[in-house]
């Protein structure tokens, strides 16, 4: 036991009395020859019992057995398939439609429009308006009506014909 | 107790111990070196000879256990210091459960166990200093002893305990005030 100075100093101030007690003897002892076997007692211990395992490494260790770790392997192997073909693929559609202009799509529709029925124009649109290049704005059933009505009779029998 | 002088380093210790062939020969030069600066800081808390006994065992199998977890940021006392210190607590708290004593009955028990004690020959002034710490709290008496029996300073308890050292001088100043005060009345 040491008896520094600066700590004896320091308890003189908080605690005078204390100060003055002898700490080098604190009264206790230990049975003859404990510290030359302790270690034995100690090594003998660490001897018959091996490391407790903890929650999470016997978890890993179950799970790399053969028959858990081809299970597991499995379902990996449904869950990667899964995230990567079965993507929806209505979110991929849709993300490259948004990035198309109204310009564009309408300048496609205008060059293309002999590859569309009319019935895919409206299932894909039933809900919008078409906006066309030059102004005119035509609600979808606007559209459906004029063709069902004025645009059929404006058709002479042979274009109708070719047509069907 | 009677004190040996060890010269091996902790660096060749530390340098040992991750060595798989000389290991457990620089265990037990660890044992060797710190097994009764360990001992006495753990019977200050635990008091009989049987519990710091037990507890230091414990505390030596968890160090060899977990040897690969010393990093070197603090000393490899520190270290040791701090697995002792948390081995004691829990040794603490598990007695605390069983015998459901109070911290106001505490020092009547220490005082009345170092009596009965065949490994303690203190006289009535050790007894009484010991029934006196008792009354502190366990972080508290951590505290005490660390900076009265063992003269560490602040920030060596900082490391161990974990705490700042401002907290750590006033819990020192109160706990050595509040003994003070035990003592007078007692004596």
């Amino acid at each position: 036991m040491k008896n520094s100075p600066h700590i004896q100093d320091e308890l003189k101030d908080i605690a005078p009395l204390l100060s003055e007690m002898d700490k080098s003897q604190e009264g206790f002892n230990v049975p003859h020859l404990y510290f030359e076997t302790l270690q034995d007692k100690v090594m003998n211990r660490l001897a018959e019992k091996p490391e407790p395992e903890g929650v999470f490494s016997r978890f890993f260790k179950t799970l790399l057995q053969p028959r858990y770790a081809m299970t597991l392997g499995a379902v990996l192997v449904l869950l990667l398939a899964t995230t990567l073909f079965l993507r929806p693929v209505e979110n991929q559609h849709t993300d490259i439609l948004a990035s198309i202009s109204t310009e564009e799509l309408s300048s496609y529709l205008d060059e293309n429009i002999d590859d569309f029925d009319l019935d895919l124009l409206m299932e894909n649109n039933a809900s919008s308006t078409l906006d066309f290049s030059d102004g005119m704005n035509f609600e979808l059933n606007e559209l459906e009506e004029y063709i069902d009505n004025d645009f059929i009779d404006q058709l002479d029998d042979q274009t109708l014909e070719d047509f069907l | 107790m009677q004190t040996i002088k060890h010269t091996i380093s902790d660096e060749d210790i530390i340098l040992g111990l991750q060595k798989v062939d000389l290991q457990n020969e620089a265990f037990q030069q660890l044992m060797t070196k710190y097994q009764e600066r360990l001992y006495a800081h753990i019977r200050r808390m635990v008091h009989e000879h049987y519990d710091a006994d037990d507890v230091l065992q414990n505390t030596f199998i968890k160090v060899y256990r977990g040897i690969g977890n010393f990093k070197g940021e603090s000393g490899l006392y520190t270290w040791l210091y701090r697995i002792a210190t948390n081995e004691c607590l829990t040794f603490l708290k598990k007695k605390k459960k069983r015998n459901s004593m109070s911290i106001h009955n505490e020092n009547t028990h220490v005082a009345q166990q170092l009596k009965a004690d065949t490994w303690f020959d203190g006289n009535e002034a050790q007894r009484l200093l010991k029934a006196a710490i008792a009354t502190l709290p366990h972080k508290q008496q951590l505290v005490f002893n660390m900076r009265y029996y063992d003269e560490m300073t602040y920030k060596n308890i900082s490391d161990v305990l974990g705490t700042s050292v401002g907290a750590l001088k006033a819990s020192y100043h109160h706990a050595a005030k509040k003994i003070e005060g035990f003592i007078r009345n007692n004596q």
